[in-house]
């Protein structure tokens, strides 16, 4: 997986030498960090096709594995979850330009602005609402229906792939203003 | 304020959002969830962000996208589209327009194991675009007959439009599948035809290829044929009910990677390339489904589709029209956006209408993937249009959307067709 190919910023003249190595530091930390759970996504997605073949054939002379959909699930959740920083690193995500390329350069900044920073906020307060969803979880001792098992981390692992969309966010609005 | 003038607030915020270059998954979210804390309560609304959130994404029926998505790129980039491209032009090069009938049959094969629009265009219009240029094409017909091409790449199944059509409308996967197997063969073999009359009308737009001995044919499906056979291994499968959904796109994606391999067609290199882009583009359709989710929620509470549905109902309009207003309007939303952002956005709106007056799900479905991919070649924002332009640099935009224009008359005629012939959509599932 291409985890270095969102390459660090080169920075401009106005910008101080700390700012620098802050701003380098953070993007070098949010390429990083989105690249590894693109490639636990990675892992995960052909783990789902290993599990659900298996047990396709397994089915064919035994019994199924019982948790498949369970497992799948989670797994699923984990490849959808920790792609959401690379893809927005990638800007993956659908949108129109049709209206939006015809503003003037000042007005596309200010507009991306607003748009992202109300991204950033909504998607943190997501992070934080999934988060609470697996603690509430934990605190209940949820077991899973089919294998009884405590599934919280799955969700407070997703509540982190959210973490990757919200820094690849911030990426974003800063870029946009480098 | 009433609950209908919620509702209309929150879908023009939803457009204004997304005219303003917030994807349109985002959008959803945001638009959905403000909707639901003005209609419903905030915790009803933060509960959709936690635990519905988390059911989503941990469902099992969802986990089918990124499996049949992994399938198409496997085999994409492991080059035997470039197979394809060749045996379809050994078998058809040699009638006039001979190459641009390969273009939308290699299309069409590509498109059975992939279930994108741009991916199928992007990739025909690499490949064959060269060759129509060495064949002395015409402009206007080559870049025309890849970009319509394209279309095939959403109604050929597996789709993932297809896919996510059937979430939202809680049909069976399986179902909308096998459904859009013989309106995806006819379309085809409508498009090739219109190829065939260009050609004849104005014989200088693409002149016949060589043609090739029998022998020569039959090599060339040798590579073609384990493709073929992944295809009627993972759609039969599911017609004869050997497997799921989600066990078909698993088995469809182990083929590929198997069959790849065994072709000695797949590296360590293009495997993680394969695997990455399939990462993003599942992603990109996942929050759009669950972005439609939340925004869904809204809808409904708002109950504004079922008052719709009911005032349509009582205008005593003949199905048919109204189903045909329906259609018009994907048409041109699905020329100004993203043919599955416009699918998932307006669902919710006319699928209660549909449902009242009577129409098969099924069928309305394929229709659906129909007459949106009609407009990814319909101007202004024909997206198959756009993405063969900027590949084929030498042709203008507006040679483009003029070749593709030659195929909307094949596009009407077939939709009419499935309107006055729902068997053809149906057949296998009665």
């Amino acid at each position: 997986m291409d985890v270095n190919d969102t390459k660090a910023p080169t920075f401009v003249e106005d910008v101080s030498h700390e700012e620098n190595k802050v701003l380098r530091i953070y993007f070098q930390l949010t390429s990083y960090l989105n690249g590894i759970m693109a490639w636990v996504a990675g892992i995960a997605l052909i783990s789902m096709i290993a599990l659900i073949v298996f047990n396709a054939i397994k089915r064919l002379f035994s019994d199924p594995f019982s948790g498949t959909v369970e497992v799948v699930g989670w797994l699923a959740a984990i490849t959808a979850t920790f792609s959401l920083g690379y893809a927005q690193l990638h800007k993956a995500h659908v949108y129109i330009d049709l209206l939006f390329e015809k503003f003037p350069e000042m007005l596309q900044k200010i507009v991306y602005t607003i748009m992202v920073a109300g991204s950033v906020i909504f998607f943190t307060l997501v992070v934080y609402y999934l988060f609470q969803h697996g603690l509430l979880m934990k605190r209940n001792g949820t077991l899973s229906e089919t294998l009884q098992f405590l599934f919280y981390p799955f969700i407070l692992l997703c509540s982190f792939g959210f973490v990757g969309l919200v820094l690849s966010l911030i990426k974003d609005l800063i870029d946009c203003w480098r | 304020m009433g609950l209908h003038e919620i509702a209309l607030i929150g879908i023009v915020l939803l457009f204004v959002l997304m005219f303003l270059r917030l994807p349109i998954a985002f959008a959803m979210f945001i638009v959905g969830f403000v909707g639901l804390i003005v209609t419903a309560s905030l915790k009803a609304a933060t509960n959709v962000l936690s635990a519905d959130l988390w059911d989503q994404f941990s469902s099992y029926s969802l986990s089918v996208i990124p499996l049949y998505i992994l399938m198409g790129e496997v085999v994409y980039r492991s080059g035997i589209t470039s197979k394809l491209f060749d045996a379809a032009y050994k078998w058809i090069g040699h009638i006039k327009g001979g190459m641009a009938a390969t273009t939308i049959l290699a299309s069409a094969g590509f498109a059975s194991i992939s279930g994108s629009n741009s991916a199928t265009a992007a990739t025909m219009a690499t490949m064959s675009l060269p060759e129509l240029k060495k064949y002395k094409y015409n402009k206007v017909l080559s870049t025309g007959s890849v970009a319509t091409g394209g279309t095939l790449g959403i109604i050929i199944p597996p789709s993932t439009v297809l896919i996510v059509l059937a979430l939202q409308m809680q049909q069976s996967v399986r179902e909308l599948f096998i459904a859009s197997v013989i309106p995806g063969v006819l379309l085809t073999g409508m498009l090739i035809l219109t190829v065939v009359f260009i050609c004849q009308a104005r014989p200088e737009y693409g002149p016949a290829g060589e043609k090739y001995p029998l022998k020569e044919r039959l090599l060339s499906l040798l590579d073609v044929i384990p493709i073929f056979l992944l295809f009627v291994f993972i759609i039969g499968g599911l017609y004869l009910g050997w497997f799921t959904p989600t066990e078909s796109g698993a088995f469809g994606a182990f083929g590929a990677i198997v069959l790849t391999l065994l072709m000695r067609r797949l590296t360590w290199a293009k495997f993680k390339d394969a695997v990455a882009a399939s990462l993003r583009s599942s992603i990109m359709v996942l929050m759009l489904v669950v972005g439609a989710m939340v925004f869904g929620r809204f809808l409904t509470l708002t109950r504004l589709p079922h008052e719709v549905a009911e005032w349509i109902n009582t205008l005593g309009l003949p199905a048919t029209v109204i189903i045909v207003c329906i259609l018009i309007i994907y048409i041109i939303g699905g020329s100004i956006m993203d043919a599955l952002g416009f699918l998932i956005i307006s669902i919710p709106i006319f699928y209660p209408t549909v449902l009242m007056l009577g129409f098969d799900p099924v069928w309305f479905a394929v229709i659906l993937t129909v007459v949106t991919s009609m407009g990814a070649i319909t101007p202004p924002v024909g997206v198959n249009v756009f993405i063969v332009q900027g590949i084929a640099k030498e042709a203008s935009l507006v040679e483009v959307f003029k070749g593709a224009s030659l195929f909307l008359i094949a596009y009407i005629i077939f939709i009419a067709l499935l309107i006055m012939f729902p068997e053809i959509v149906l057949v296998f599932i009665q």
